[in-house]
């Protein structure tokens, strides 16, 4: 039971990073950004190689890890996402294609099968209740969480938070007082990515890695930021919390599959009831 | 002048459909025969997709209908003992029941909402068919015979060919009927301005309920004849990778209502036919050719072709008045 619920808060704490990348890309560039799956993907593997190929230690290789591919963000909004700006489907499409290539072709490059990484922390340790907790576990909720408060930070209390928050509410206004829109689309991209990649680093001693994980873990943070509410920063807490719930509950009492199945089950609900979710459209943050 | 143009058009599709017809008698090469029955099976789920753009919907599940589609007459034949020339009606009317099911609830959402739920869908689709026994399993199911209609054994190339010439004939023939019927003109004047429509009264969901119907209606026979083509059938054939490729069987071919679909099929199916398939080598190849097609020529092969021709005759023209224009001066009539 308390097994139960240290899962949940470890699974909702990595559910949040990916959410929230895809909840600002919605909530500014009005974009579904259906790479941000490859990109949480891509940081699990890029540490696994600076940790195995390059030896370096998990506190070297992770920070490393991040920030490389936070790069990529920019990246594709540089050279792919600025040529179709507002054309959801258009951007749909291109980050479709994109997604398939670097899923494959991580397949082709580490092989299709999953791999671990090298542990970082060599010791376990038991909670009471017989809850074997690893130091691992610990990093995801300390660290998952730390990510969301600074996010937090960044958005509410710096110039470029300021910024971001402005093009959100109105891009023309924005424009005016003298915002790049494109500047703040790359912004949005490097912290969505580097938020994703963060979570492909914690996560990845946990579990194992293989060239697909990216695809499932964005249906779920799609369901969760639907739940939350489309570009609303609260909202996908909120539901990254219930999402993992669901997900903790389901694969403890009844098994992996039925935790997607309720996943989607939820997300019919929820368009169908109420399709603006938790906290409405981009209600920005709080 | 309306006139002439028809019989023009009859005869060179008269001249194609003996093409199609004689061509087994011509070929013996069953590279050739194979990317042929291949196109026509794949083509008519690719324009049933295409349906779906009239009233403006995406769907991602478009996969899962096929594999419903394909489950369902090989668990008819294989375990139930049906003849397969019942089990492949039953296949597209099962792809129908469950299309309306889903679509009842769902259909009535906007656009981008009703995408995200059919993306859902189809990963659900794809966990049922992997983890309910009856499916087979991760392992799917194999050691189905093609059927035998008579004295034709259709295990062989040639009578599979004609099959699937049937199945494309027929599609086309329905797909014909629809883009002209007054429905679809309806449908697509609901698409460019839908919340006019609705405020003349028109039911948006029941349109867009018969045209998701009848879209899956073709992809259910799809895969029941693609199935039965590959002699297996597994989760994963009809997975994330084949609704990838049906939406780029759109995207590539383009816009254009038939051919879009028919060109982007036989360009890709061409393309895999030349990387061998390899399992992996080829979405990321497919991956980095939508993401390039989508970034630089969006509108598709068909129209960027269509847009070739004009620009190539200004240039024509262009040229032809500079050398005839000894003086200086004058830009010519552009």
């Amino acid at each position: 039971m308390l097994q139960a619920f240290v899962n949940w808060i470890m699974l909702s704490s990595t559910y949040t990073l990916v959410a929230l990348g895809l909840t600002l890309a919605f909530g500014i560039m009005h974009i579904i950004n259906f790479a941000h799956g490859a990109v949480y993907m891509v940081g699990a593997y890029a540490l696994f190689v600076f940790m195995t190929h390059f030896s370096l230690s998990y506190f070297i290789a992770g920070p490393l890890a991040i920030v490389l591919v936070a790069l990529l963000g920019p990246a594709i909004d540089r050279l792919v996402l600025v040529r179709m700006r507002g054309d959801i489907l258009r951007v749909f499409l291109a980050m479709l294609g994109l997604s398939s290539l670097l899923e494959n072709g991580m397949a082709l490059v580490f092989g299709p099968y999953a791999k671990s990484v090298p542990r970082p922390f060599t010791s376990a340790f038991d909670l009471p209740g017989g809850v074997q907790m690893g130091w691992e576990r610990v990093v995801v909720i300390v660290v998952g969480l730390a990510g969301v408060a600074a996010l937090y930070l960044f958005i509410q209390r710096t110039r470029l938070g300021r910024a971001m928050r402005a093009v959100e509410q109105n891009p023309a206004a924005a424009a005016l007082q003298g915002v790049s829109i494109n500047g703040i689309s790359s912004l949005c991209m490097f912290v969505g990515s580097a938020l994703a990649a963060l979570a492909g680093v914690i996560m990845a001693p946990v579990f194992a890695i293989e060239p697909y994980m990216g695809t499932p873990t964005l249906m779920k943070a799609t369901v969760i930021i639907v739940l939350g509410g489309l570009g609303s920063v609260p909202g996908s807490v909120v539901g990254a919390f219930i999402l993992g719930l669901v997900d903790s509950a389901g694969a403890t009492y009844f098994g992996g599959p039925v935790s997607s199945i309720a996943g989607f089950a939820l997300l019919v609900l929820i368009l169908v009831v109420k399709p603006s979710g938790l906290f409405g459209f981009r209600a920005t943050s709080i | 002048m309306n006139k002439r143009r028809l019989t023009t058009v009859n005869l060179l599709l008269a001249l194609l459909a003996l093409v199609l017809l004689l061509f087994p008698m011509v070929t013996d090469s069953s590279f050739v025969f194979h990317l042929i029955t291949m196109v026509f099976i794949v083509a008519p789920v690719a324009m049933s997709l295409r349906l779906l753009s009239y009233v403006g919907l995406l769907s991602m599940a478009h996969q899962s209908f096929m594999a419903i589609g394909a489950y369902t007459t090989v668990i008819l034949v294989k375990e139930l003992g049906v003849s397969f020339w019942l089990a492949l009606p039953a296949a597209g009317i099962a792809a129908v029941i469950v299309a309306l099911i889903i679509g009842a609830p769902v259909l009535r959402l906007k656009g981008a909402y009703f995408f995200l739920v059919t993306f859902g869908f189809g990963e659900v689709a794809r966990l049922l068919f992997s983890y309910v026994p009856v499916f087979g399993g991760f392992n799917g199911i194999w050691g189905f015979d093609r059927p035998t209609l008579g004295p034709v054994d259709f295990s062989a190339p040639i009578p599979y060919y004609y099959l699937a010439l049937f199945f494309v004939v027929v599609a086309v023939y329905a797909m014909y009927r629809i883009h002209r019927s007054e429905f679809a003109m309806r449908a697509q004047a609901i698409r460019q301005c839908d919340f006019l429509a609705e405020a003349l009264g028109v039911n948006l969901t029941r349109y867009r309920v018969i045209l998701f119907a009848t879209s899956c209606l073709f992809a259910g026979l799809g895969g029941a004849l693609y199935s039965y083509y590959i002699e297996y059938i597994n989760p994963t054939t009809f997975g994330f990778t084949m609704s990838l490729y049906l939406l780029m069987y759109v995207v590539i071919g383009g816009i254009a209502p038939f051919v879009g679909p028919i060109v982007g099929v036989v360009i890709l199916r061409m393309l895999s036919t030349v990387i061998g398939g390899m399992p992996m080598l080829e979405p990321v190849i497919f991956g980095a050719i939508l993401l390039i097609m989508v970034t630089v020529l969006p509108k598709g092969v068909v129209p960027a072709v269509g847009d070739l021709v004009p620009a190539v005759r200004k240039v024509v023209k262009r040229r032809r008045v500079y050398s005839e224009q000894p003086a200086v001066g004058s830009e010519g009539s552009n």
